[in-house]
């Protein structure tokens, strides 16, 4: 069923877990009372988590109201959405803001009522108007689905404000620390002439960066080809040896790997060195 | 309003490249059931790496990559603030009142929301009338795993049936 909707091939590690998330939805909504019964709007409008349903289970019911034409039920279950998702967009709300305008408190209040604005607007219109055009997702994984609309009206209503990701007060500092400190991690790659046994001595005891140290780099990182990015990313946030990442990438060799290295330390450098230049 | 900064982050992750699935987040299946189970596993505490869900998910790995990186950086703040992490998947979450943008912007799509405390654009005395299985098709099913009893039944025909005496008045 799910190959037939989604285009899965079906019987891949991923479309497996597909079928496991629309069993789990299945199964719940087969524990729920009928539709229209006061047993069912019960749960619907339960506010605690031990009489709630999940939150896929309650977009399910958004989108079936909706699609039947019954926008009163859809809002008022949207309605409940809200308030149920409300800890965690407040807590991205505030994250966001922290970390690229450096406003904390109530300095912040306006840009992260903005963003929940901005949020509540686009949630509507991804689960509901949009119905069909990936509303699947926000059924079977909602969270996950939540988590890339935080992501995409953060980069829109952000840049829209004028601010820029990783430049909360006092990252600059940070940069200027860490990015030197990866550059020359980068640089203490072997020569690709160099005798395997020593490359890979000297790859696994590359420089290690934690998740909060890389947390500011990641605004350049990201700037990054794709290839170049995984690599980075793989080899930095995750500590992979360039045998693991080359495995990562599909079994290149580490050569390419480290060819893949290099030439990111190069455009990271060309990045970080034009920023210094312009202050 | 913070000063625009001297580098350049146009290509930040924050905001969607040519392939991502920011820009229709339920869109990508697979990739929401990868993330999904590389969460599930970093809460588990059993710190997954990024090296074998590549790997496994290798048409995925940029953007689980990309995903991870925002991941994590949240992960160790929630550490270093000492704030519990949200929950893995889509379970139930306690209710809390909405906040002045959330208002803002359901007074925007649907109209003003009155009190400050109106809890929903539905009268609480009567329930909505949900569409009936006949009126649209219910995608889910569990394959014969059904295990409902008498007093709370799953839909169905039966449903169907009984939506249909009672009549439709949806609007």
């Amino acid at each position: 069923m799910a190959g037939a909707r989604t285009g899965l091939e079906a019987g891949t590690p991923a479309a497996e877990l597909v079928r496991l998330a629309h069993a789990r939805l299945a199964a719940e909504l087969e524990t729920l009372a009928p539709w229209d019964t006061p047993l069912l709007w019960a749960r619907l409008r339960a506010r605690a988590p031990q009489q709630a349903v999940s939150l896929g289970a309650l977009a399910h019911c958004i989108r079936l109201a909706a699609r039947a034409g019954d926008q009163r039920a859809a809002r008022e279950l949207f309605v409940r959405l809200l308030e149920r998702t409300e800890a965690l967009n407040a807590r991205w709300a505030r994250r966001t803001v922290a970390r690229t305008t450096g406003l904390f408190g109530a300095a912040g209040e306006q840009v992260r009522e903005d963003l929940r604005q901005e949020l509540t607007l686009r949630l509507w219109e991804h689960i509901v108007v949009h119905d069909g055009e990936g509303g699947e997702g926000w059924e079977l994984f909602f969270q996950r689905a939540l988590d890339y609309a935080q992501r995409h009206v953060a980069g829109a209503l952000m840049r829209q404000h004028g601010y820029w990701p990783g430049t909360a007060a006092g990252a600059s500092g940070e940069r200027a620390r860490l990015v030197p400190a990866l550059l020359a991690s980068l640089d203490r790659l072997p020569d690709e002439d160099a005798p395997i046994t020593e490359v890979d001595a000297l790859a696994d005891s590359a420089d290690q960066f934690s998740a909060a140290d890389l947390a500011d780099l990641r605004a350049l990182v990201t700037r990054l080809p794709a290839h170049e990015r995984l690599t980075v990313v793989l080899r930095y946030w995750d500590g992979a040896s360039e045998a693991e990442i080359a495995r990562a990438l599909g079994g290149v060799t580490t050569r390419t790997v480290r060819n893949y290295l290099r030439r990111a330390c190069a455009r990271l450098r060309g990045w970080y060195e034009a920023a210094e230049a312009t202050g | 309003m913070s000063e625009r900064p001297g580098m350049d982050h146009s290509g930040d992750a924050d905001e969607p490249m040519a392939d991502d699935p920011a820009s229709n987040p339920g869109g990508d299946l697979e990739l929401l059931a990868i993330t999904n189970a590389y969460i599930a596993a970093y809460r588990a505490g059993q710190r997954p790496r990024l090296s074998d869900f590549a790997a496994r998910y290798p048409a995925h790995a940029v953007a689980l990559a990309d995903f991870a990186t925002r991941f994590l950086a949240d992960a160790a703040l929630d550490e270093a603030e000492g704030e519990a992490e949200p929950p893995a998947g889509d379970e139930p979450a306690s209710a809390r009142p909405l906040s002045a943008g959330t208002r803002r912007a359901l007074d925007a799509l649907f109209g003003s929301m009155g009190s400050e405390n109106a809890p929903a654009y539905v009268g609480d005395s009567a329930p909505a009338r949900l569409p009936s299985v006949a009126e649209t098709p219910a995608p889910y099913t569990s394959g014969g795993q059904s295990d409902t009893n008498d007093e709370r039944p799953a839909r169905g025909a039966g449903d169907a049936a009984a939506d249909d005496d009672r009549g439709t008045e949806s609007g």
